[in-house]
């Protein structure tokens, strides 16, 4: 039995062995100074100093900046994979730990003592979703387009998204530009969890909301000037422009998040 | 002190070595040739300039295959044109040398993104803004 499981694991080690090659990693490090804006109330915006990409490409299997995915198929019409990542919006949260006060002014009703009443609203508490799916990406024209649906396997917020982006680059001498656009609908049940605002959160600041599907769009542009084959310059700036259903939410301030990153990167 | 200073001349003494042993230089210019999966190769002049510190019989060599050969001289140049998809290594050598390499120079290729289009996903996390 013990000789079964060495010869498995050998057997298993062989084959990762075999199959990688420098072409299968990618490390990138980018150096800078950059922010994602934060659509929620009384919330910091999300700065990123140091970006790292790293990504694992096998024939089967694959890892992409903590995605997992399982390759069905890969070949010159098409790629398709199923893909298990962690839902990101939750990091808005983590920039909204900090109760605020709010002090009942001039129309409130004065309590029992007789004084203005004091009410503490509390950050709405999110999870990380865990959702799967199907990734689709073909060629058109210059681009590549990319769709993909994906559904929580962790009973988070029982709800969907699908989205289909396309993108393209073009190279002129030592610069390199990038663009993409996209749509993404987020489920009722998904946005709701995310953005909406329960009966046992509500207070008289924050009332409560119900968060309905909508249709995201977005677009991102990015250039980068290579020194070498390893140092470039970069600079990247993305615009995501929120739904009804989300940005309709008293937790939200804003109709769009923007997201720029300029510095140096590395790759290794 | 003393050890600082013993090691500050031995690196001034290394460099010294160094230079003297430098006897040609070969500059290529443009020297990063940038493909994507779209498009695999760089249609390329490249512009080749040598300089050597004393006259002689020097031989450019593309990948090991002789381009031009300059007689008694001290310097020289030469346009390549080639359709570039991989790395390409220039020499420098001096036939009266021994063929001996004098100076080299690359041209170095930079694949944006791979054949697997896989490898071109877009990252969709908050963090991630490259």
């Amino acid at each position: 039995m013990r000789k079964l499981v060495i010869q498995a694991i050998a057997m298993i080690a062989t084959t990762f062995a075999g199959a990688a090659s420098a072409d299968d990693w990618r490390l990138n490090v980018g150096l800078g100074y950059g922010e994602r804006t934060n659509p929620l109330v009384h919330a910091d915006d999300i700065p990123v100093v140091l970006d790292v990409d790293i990504a694992w490409f096998g024939e089967r299997f694959f890892f992409d900046n903590g995605d997992l995915g399982l390759t069905l198929v890969n070949n010159e019409a098409i790629s398709a994979s199923v893909v298990g990542r962690a839902a990101s919006d939750r990091v808005f949260f983590s920039k909204f730990d900090t109760p605020y006060i709010s002090i009942r002014g001039a129309n409130a009703l004065p309590d029992d003592t007789g004084t203005a009443s004091e009410e503490v609203t509390r950050p709405p508490d999110r999870d990380y979703a865990v959702e799967v799916g199907i990734e689709v990406m073909t060629d058109i024209a210059a681009g590549t387009l990319t769709t993909a649906a994906y559904h929580d396997a962790g009973g988070t917020h029982d709800g969907w998204q699908m989205l289909a982006e396309y993108d393209t680059g073009l190279r002129i001498g030592r610069w390199y530009f990038a663009s993409a656009a996209g749509l993404t609908y987020n489920s009722s049940s998904r946005n709701d969890y995310f953005w909406g605002v329960s009966s046992t959160e509500a207070t008289s600041d924050l009332p409560a909301y119900e968060a309905h599907g909508g249709l995201n769009a977005h677009v991102t542009l990015g250039a980068s000037y290579h020194f070498t084959r390893q140092l470039s310059m970069a600079a990247s700036f993305s615009y995501e422009r929120l739904s009804n259903g989300i940005n309709g939410s008293p937790l939200v301030d804003t109709n769009g998040v923007v997201g720029y990153f300029g510095g140096l990167v590395y790759r290794f | 002190m003393k050890r600082r200073t013993t090691l500050t001349i031995a690196l001034l003494l290394m460099g010294t070595f160094s230079h003297a042993e430098k006897r040609a230089s070969l500059q290529a210019k443009p020297s990063l040739c940038i493909v994507d999966r779209r498009v695999e190769s760089c249609d390329m002049e490249i512009d080749l300039r040598w300089h050597a510190d004393r006259s002689s019989r020097y031989c450019l060599i593309r990948q090991g295959r002789p381009l031009q050969c300059w007689s008694s001289t001290r310097e020289g140049g030469y346009k390549d044109t080639m359709s570039v998809s991989r790395r390409i290594r220039y020499d420098l050598t001096d036939t009266n040398r021994g063929d001996a390499i004098q100076a080299s120079a690359t041209i170095e290729v930079l694949r944006i993104s791979s054949k697997d289009r896989r490898q071109s996903r877009r990252s969709r996390h908050v963090w991630d803004l490259l």
